[in-house]
């Protein structure tokens, strides 16, 4: 007898070993794990003790309902040392590895009951072949689901729970029911909706990737709506500067007729006079001075300083770069786009002399952008310390400083708003180039 | 007092320059003393002699040597020097930037825009132009900040590293960033056992600083974000250019 239990207790021991390499298979599928070891171990360490330890003291004396609960609170505080990830999310996931636990659980000893009596009651092969299953089923998820980075905002997440909660409540009711019940087909009913609880459960994973994708494409849609735009305004900056160009050779044509009339009188100094004047109104550069080279920037900065002026706002930039930077125009176009975009929202509405200050710099194959601007009014911030948008429509806005972060994170560079002094916003960016 | 060079070979716009960089010195009570230069060569000549200038106005568009590998001369032999190009075109070369320019001025150069550049440039040198101060075997000692390449601590002993030598004190890294902020000169605590000059960082990335004497620093993790916030601050020089 000894010798029995002693095989028992081992084989025990060897299921709760199973089970938590189940746990993870299963986890892994959806979450990193946390570089802290301190929880991790923690974590680890009371996945080991519930899964072996506390099947033998009080796993057999708890009432079925302080035992599912038991699953319930272990699953989830394990879930949430172990593994990165929103609260929500884990939540989700570790209730739903529990109710397809149970139902496969359930689904099998259902089968057992009708087939063979003496099996059913083999505690110890039921679990074994319940886990197998739970294993099946795991593996295929595996097999299905392979996009790691799937985020859902917490009212899908809190929705999503009730489904596999609620599975759990009416399994739990079918069973009992079917406990008590004297009917001849009660077993064969549970069981019947025991295996379709399971499929719904299962169902959620293909929903849950549905939504994620849902998003993901929406999000990617916003941004190419916002490079769309950025091409269109590029597309006007182009028009504007051939117009300036035809104003100047008009102009150029007025200049050489004045310069010879007082040529063909001969006065020279009237010709200095002239020619300073007319350098020093700038008429002989066509875009106010805004000429790196580099067509992407110039244009663009050319386009916010006409809008800027149109304002009254003072457009004083220092642009110190090459005509070949080694960085993707449309990258370098959504940063600076956006950036002068808010520029000008915000300036329009400072009080006094309203100014902008660009500067670009070039420096040791890394880029440099500053942008000042005046604005009156607060600086509204959310958690993470970054700036939200002040305008009524959030939705469509506040996705330009976002991408901007976004962008700079692509060239491991940063965004950092100095907002020191009252009424003066400037925003740095930083891009490495190497 | 500062030693400027204009480099050009066009003799009258040198001159004319020379003459616009005194006015503008008297201006704001600064000391100068300006050699004038016609081509590179001499340029590169006198640098090499020993002649230590603080800021030079450098042509890139003349004859033989142009401004540009003539600057990559000089960088050779002074790593601190402010280079400021003085050009016609309107658009600069990638190249031109491999000496770490301080500022490209556009001719024909509009006064204001050479009296604003040189007002940056005049800060920017006299806020490196002071003395370190340490004490080592009880001796009272002295270096120029601007010669420093960067500090490394080691315990309570802490090493500074200049070009020529290499000299050693005991003290707190801490303390000494504190020290050197008041002195507006710019340093970068890189790490927590590096301080670095930031006039003799040659390159930077997010993760490391290459300093001029080819010493690779990696940047702590922790630490990068700050540092690209203050590198950027840095070269964010109020400056009303083009």
């Amino acid at each position: 007898m000894l010798v029995d239990k002693w095989v028992t207790e081992g084989i025990n021991i060897i299921l709760g070993l199973f089970t938590i390499f189940l746990f993870f298979l299963y986890f892994k599928i959806f979450f990193t794990m946390k570089k802290k070891s301190i929880q991790v171990f923690l974590g680890i360490a009371l996945l080991v003790v519930w899964q072996i330890g506390i099947l033998n003291i009080i796993g057999g004396t708890l009432a079925p309902i302080y035992n599912i609960g038991m699953t319930l609170v272990c699953t989830l505080v394990v879930a949430v040392n172990i593994f990165e990830g929103k609260f929500w999310k884990k939540c989700l996931f570790s209730i739903t590895f529990d109710a397809i636990w149970m139902l496969s659980e359930m689904l099998i000893n259902n089968m057992f009951m009708l087939y063979s009596e003496r099996l059913a009651n083999s505690q110890l092969f039921g679990s074994f072949i319940s886990k197998l299953l739970l294993f099946i089923v795991i593996v295929a998820l595996r097999k299905v689901i392979t996009t790691t980075s799937m985020e859902l905002p917490d009212s899908h997440n809190i929705l999503l729970v009730f489904i596999s909660a609620g599975s759990i409540y009416i399994m739990g009711t079918v069973f009992m029911l079917a406990y008590q019940s004297e009917w001849k087909y009660a077993e064969t009913f549970s069981l019947i909706s025991v295996a379709v609880l399971l499929f719904i459960n299962v169902l959620i994973f293909y929903i849950y990737r549905k939504l994620a994708d849902d998003l993901y494409v929406r999000q990617m849609n916003l941004v190419y709506e916002q490079q769309l735009e950025l091409s269109e305004r590029h597309q006007k900056e182009i028009e504007l500067s051939m117009q300036q160009m035809r104003d100047v050779r008009h102009n150029m044509r007025n200049d050489f007729v004045s310069i010879l009339a007082y040529a063909e009188k001969g006065e020279c100094g009237k010709i200095i006079g002239f020619v300073n004047d007319v350098m020093e109104n700038g008429n002989l550069k066509p875009s106010e001075g805004v000429n790196t080279g580099n067509t992407v920037i110039d244009s663009l900065v050319g386009y916010w300083r006409t809008t800027a002026e149109k304002e009254g706002i003072a457009f004083q930039s220092n642009l110190c770069i090459p005509v070949d930077i080694p960085f993707k125009s449309a990258d370098i176009s959504l940063i600076l786009g956006n950036l002068l975009e808010n520029a000008v929202e915000g300036a329009r509405k400072a009080d006094g002399k309203k100014y902008i200050r660009l500067k670009i710099k070039y420096d040791r194959s890394n880029l440099l952008i500053s942008v000042e601007n005046n604005y009156r009014g607060e600086l509204v911030k959310t958690k993470g310390k970054k700036l939200q948008t002040t305008k009524a429509d959030v939705l469509n806005h506040g996705i330009g400083l976002p991408s901007v972060y976004r962008v700079a994170e692509k060239y491991h560079g940063t965004v950092s708003v100095d907002d020191s002094v009252s009424n003066r916003f400037l925003i740095r960016t930083t891009l490495y180039g190497t | 007092m500062l030693n400027i060079a204009v480099c050009d070979d066009d003799i009258q716009f040198a001159e004319n320059m020379k003459i616009q960089i005194q006015n503008i010195a008297k201006q704001n009570f600064v000391d100068v003393e300006i050699d004038v230069f016609q081509n590179g060569e001499s340029l590169v000549d006198a640098v090499i002699e020993g002649g230590s200038f603080d800021m030079i106005y450098l042509d890139i568009e003349m004859e033989n040597e142009d401004g540009i590998s003539a600057a990559k001369k000089i960088r050779m032999y002074d790593k601190t020097v402010l280079i400021i190009y003085v050009t016609s075109h309107e658009t600069y070369m990638k190249e031109s930037f491999s000496v770490r320019p301080f500022q490209f001025l556009i001719k024909p150069v509009c006064p204001a825009q050479m009296e604003e550049c040189f007002r940056t440039a005049y800060e920017d040198i006299s806020s490196s132009d002071s003395y370190f101060r340490y004490k080592y075997q009880r001796m009272n000692r002295k270096v120029l900040i601007r010669d420093i390449l960067y500090f490394e601590s080691n315990r309570r002993k802490i090493r500074g590293i200049t070009e020529k030598e290499v000299f050693e004190f005991y003290g707190k890294l801490n303390e000494i960033e504190e020290r050197l902020k008041a002195t507006a000169a710019a340093f970068l605590r890189v790490h927590q056992s590096f301080l670095v000059n930031y006039k003799h960082v040659e390159g930077i990335s997010y993760d490391f600083v290459l300093m001029d004497n080819g010493k690779k620093i990696s940047i702590s993790v922790d630490r990068r974000k700050l540092i690209s916030e203050q590198y950027c601050e840095m070269e964010d020089t109020v400056y009303a250019g083009r």
